[in-house]
């Protein structure tokens, strides 16, 4: 009997679809952590991250239930096509919030910031911001997302070109151009740590 | 012809994405390409750090309202 480790996506789908739930569950578990570190490192809070993994799931029972899955595609590049589409809906969805403000014409969100972060608090914070995953938030969005679906999601470039919609030499340039602001900002951070 | 390799040559086969013909040529401009060089132990090195990250895994509880929301769609088509 083959194991799951011996059986391919595409025939784990074609069972599931077939009434298998089993099948379902074996891809699941084996695509879980990619899929979520690709959306934890984009939306880079738990909670949110944990929302939107489970939106992309359904999504994706649904697709598959719906009948509108091509079976040509490959289904981890499928997956994280819906998870990142849904974290950048997500975005869009938390820069169209309007802001209030109050008679002064401030807007009241900005209070929250307003507390004095005093020495105790910057150290710890800045403690905080020492981890690589804290860093590649720093990246500019197109660099960061490369480099996420390269390293966590674990497509090829040739899959973030299409995903992306750019040639696989741009793929590769913001890549590089990640890469090098990476390791910038972590001379910087020594230096300043 | 001779290739040329360039940053995003050494990448992909960082990667393992390169052209399997083009292995051994790149390591052999390597050997004679110091900045092309320095590139590569740089990058290998940054890539080890990124792999040394550990990411958070999805919660169970989110393992468990997805299966059960499969687990209901299969019902529904059953």
């Amino acid at each position: 009997m083959e194991t799951h480790i011996q059986i391919s996506d595409k025939k784990l789908v074609r069972e599931y679809l077939k009434g298998n739930e089993a099948c379902f569950e074996m891809l699941l578990r084996r695509h879980k952590n990619k899929v979520y570190s690709a959306i934890y490192l984009i939306v880079q809070d738990r909670y949110i991250a944990e929302d939107l993994f489970q939106e992309t799931f359904i999504k994706v029972i649904r697709t598959l239930k719906s009948g509108k899955y091509n079976e040509e595609g490959k289904f981890l590049p499928w997956v994280l096509r819906i998870a990142r589409n849904l974290s950048i809906d997500y975005f869009r969805k938390v820069q169209r919030m309007p802001s209030i403000t109050n008679s002064e014409g401030t807007d009241i969100f900005s209070y929250l910031n307003l507390e004095q972060e005093n020495r105790e608090d910057e150290i710890v914070r800045k403690q905080n911001e020492s981890t690589l995953r804290d860093l590649i938030k720093l990246l500019p969005e197109e660099q960061r997302e490369v480099l996420i679906l390269r390293h966590y999601g674990e497509l090829s470039f040739k899959e973030i070109a299409d995903i992306t919609h750019v040639s696989i030499n741009t793929a590769l340039g913001r890549m590089r151009y990640a890469l090098g602001n990476l390791k910038k900002i972590m001379e910087q951070k020594s230096i300043n740590l | 012809m001779t290739q040329t390799f360039t940053k995003k040559h050494v990448l992909l086969y960082l990667y393992d994405e390169l052209e399997e013909s083009l292995n051994a040529p790149l390591l052999e401009e390597l050997s004679s390409n110091q900045k092309l060089m320095k590139f590569y132990t740089e990058t290998r090195e940054l890539l080890g750090q990124l792999d040394a990250e550990s990411i958070p895994g999805p919660s169970n509880t989110s393992i468990q309202i997805i299966l059960e929301e499969s687990a209901s769609k299969l019902a529904a088509s059953a």
